[in-house]
């Protein structure tokens, strides 16, 4: 379980996320979704311990870890563009967690084999990672994130890197992942269909606030804010005027106590039981 | 036009460079293969080559060690002074290598400011021929590694961390295995550099024959001595290793664009 308590950071002047509060249950695959400069990034990077919080608590597993080092803190990261060490080869990048533990050669060994597996790159152990593809460059950091069984799994834009046929596939592939090992996982991303594919919770951020939580059919039945309905997409904006009780658009009418210019957002839903 | 280009550049390296260098060779062999080998056996030519050796395996460890640290500091931190160590490092090169070695006899010398405190001899013996080359190579490691450093960023290094791996772990195993090259092309600047030094060390020298004299002093001295074949003899010491720097610098670029 990760719980972050009012958590705030800025860069400088500009503030990256104010006051943030959230749980995220033990095994669950959350989405950070926001725009670019929602703060989602530097919220996944707060959880590892790759930037300091200026305020605020986190907690992994109920140890508070806010004044931990990132080595301590039992989590995986998958970066952005992979950070894949380019002088070693594929094998030694997913052993170099367990190397560093002074692990036995033996248990590295058979670790880096079952990795390989798990991640289908059984026979490409010996590549270099610049030989590699970008989706099986991917898989190659998310097999050196697992190696050392870290409690939690953090992702920077998983597939933002990559191409869309790719992604899709990967997307899929990254849901199985996560069905089979259990492990509390939580990816950023700025794509709502990525985010309502494959998460079993959504996070909606902007501008360093969080919008709204809940699961997929949760934000898209019934979105919390302006912003959100928006953000999702498929949603239609009708402008009118609201007065007397009413809200009042050119084809619509709705009950309001508010006055003044009016917005709605409108789903078109397709039912097909009628 | 092409032409034209082609061989005014031709013409004035042969006038610049490859006939001097070809006079060189031609003077120290003017007299046959024995006076050649006997000028750069003399005693006072293998002190020189001594004194030149020691002088360098000190100075480019102590600059490949400094070098790493700052460049590393400046391209993976911002803290309060960090222009102004970026700018430091680079005065070794604007300063002329004279007042380097004025300013250790000023400091050093048997008048000189430190003088009351340090009591060891310094100036006019090896430890100043030392700091004075240490002085002038300064440059040659950080400036080679900033770069390099800023071009890869710190991603690499921060998944190393996020792997378990101490700071130094990451230093050791991440770090310095992808700095390899501008670390191997940095120190062959240093060492042709410190080999060759001429302004600072002479005038930090002394020129006491056979302890404190350099192989370009040496040189110097025998020329003024008139003994040009052997002057010439020793120079080419110095000819070969700037030759071999150029080739080492080659075989590393071939090396990496082959691997890149």
């Amino acid at each position: 379980m990760i719980s972050i308590e009012h958590v705030t950071k800025a860069f400088g002047e500009l503030s990256a996320i104010s006051d943030v509060s959230l749980e995220i249950p033990e095994g669950a695959l959350v989405a950070l979704l926001g725009p670019s400069g929602s703060g989602k990034t530097t919220l996944l990077r707060v959880i590892a311990g790759l930037e300091r919080a200026q305020a605020g608590r986190v907690k992994l597993a109920g140890v508070d870890v806010t004044d931990a080092p990132v080595q301590r803190r039992g989590i995986g990261f998958v970066f952005q563009d992979y950070a894949l060490f380019e002088h070693m080869s594929v094998a030694d990048n997913i052993a170099f967690g367990l190397s560093v533990r002074r692990e036995s050669p033996h248990r590295i060994a058979a670790r880096v084999r079952e990795l390989l597996a798990l991640v289908q790159l059984a026979d490409l152990g010996g590549r270099a990672p610049r030989e590699l593809s970008g989706g099986q460059r991917q898989r190659v950091a998310l097999a050196r994130a697992l190696a050392p069984a870290p409690r939690v799994l953090l992702l920077d834009e998983p597939f933002g890197a990559l191409d869309a046929r790719v992604r899709a596939e990967l997307r899929g592939w990254l849901r199985k992942l996560h069905d089979d090992l259990h492990i509390t996982s939580v990816f950023v991303t700025h794509d709502q269909d990525e985010a309502l594919e494959v998460a079993d919770r959504l996070v909606v951020l902007d501008r360093g606030r969080i919008e709204q939580v809940g699961t997929p059919a949760e934000v898209l039945a019934h979105p919390a804010s302006a912003f959100v309905a928006e953000f999702l997409g498929g949603t239609h904006l009708l402008r009118g005027d609201a007065r007397d009780g009413v809200a009042r658009f050119p084809a619509l009418a709705l009950p309001t106590s508010g006055s003044g210019p009016a917005r709605a957002f409108v789903r078109v839903v397709l039912d097909h039981s009628t | 036009m092409r032409r034209a280009l082609i061989v005014t550049a031709l013409g004035f390296l042969s006038i610049v460079l490859v006939v001097p260098l070809a006079v060189v060779f031609v003077t120290a062999f003017r007299d046959g293969g024995v006076p050649y080998l006997r000028a750069i056996a003399t005693p006072e030519a293998r002190a020189a080559l001594r004194l030149t050796l020691v002088a360098a395996s000190i100075a480019v460890p102590l600059n490949l060690g400094f070098g790493i640290a700052a460049a590393w500091a400046i391209a993976r931190f911002r803290f309060p002074g960090r222009r102004v160590l970026i700018t430091l490092i680079d005065l070794p090169f604007a300063i002329s290598p004279v007042v380097v070695g004025m300013m250790f006899v000023l400091l050093f010398g048997a008048r000189g400011y430190l003088s009351g405190i340090v009591h060891a001899k310094i100036v006019f013996a090896v430890p100043g021929i030392v700091l004075a080359t240490a002085f002038v190579t300064i440059p040659f490691v950080a400036r080679e590694l900033i770069p390099a450093l800023e071009a890869r960023g710190p991603e690499q290094e921060l998944a190393a961390l996020t792997l378990g791996a101490s700071p130094w772990q990451t230093f050791w195993r991440v770090t310095l295995p992808t700095l390899e090259r501008p670390l191997a092309y940095g120190a062959i600047l240093c060492t042709a550099r410190a080999i060759g030094e001429f302004g600072a060390v002479s005038v930090v020298s002394g020129h006491i024959r056979g302890e404190t004299t350099t192989v370009p002093l040496h040189v110097e001295i025998l020329y003024n001595d008139f003994q040009y074949q052997a002057a010439f003899a020793v120079a080419t010491l110095l000819v070969v290793i700037a030759l071999a720097t150029v080739v080492g610098q080659r075989a590393i670029q071939f090396r990496q664009r082959r691997r890149t």
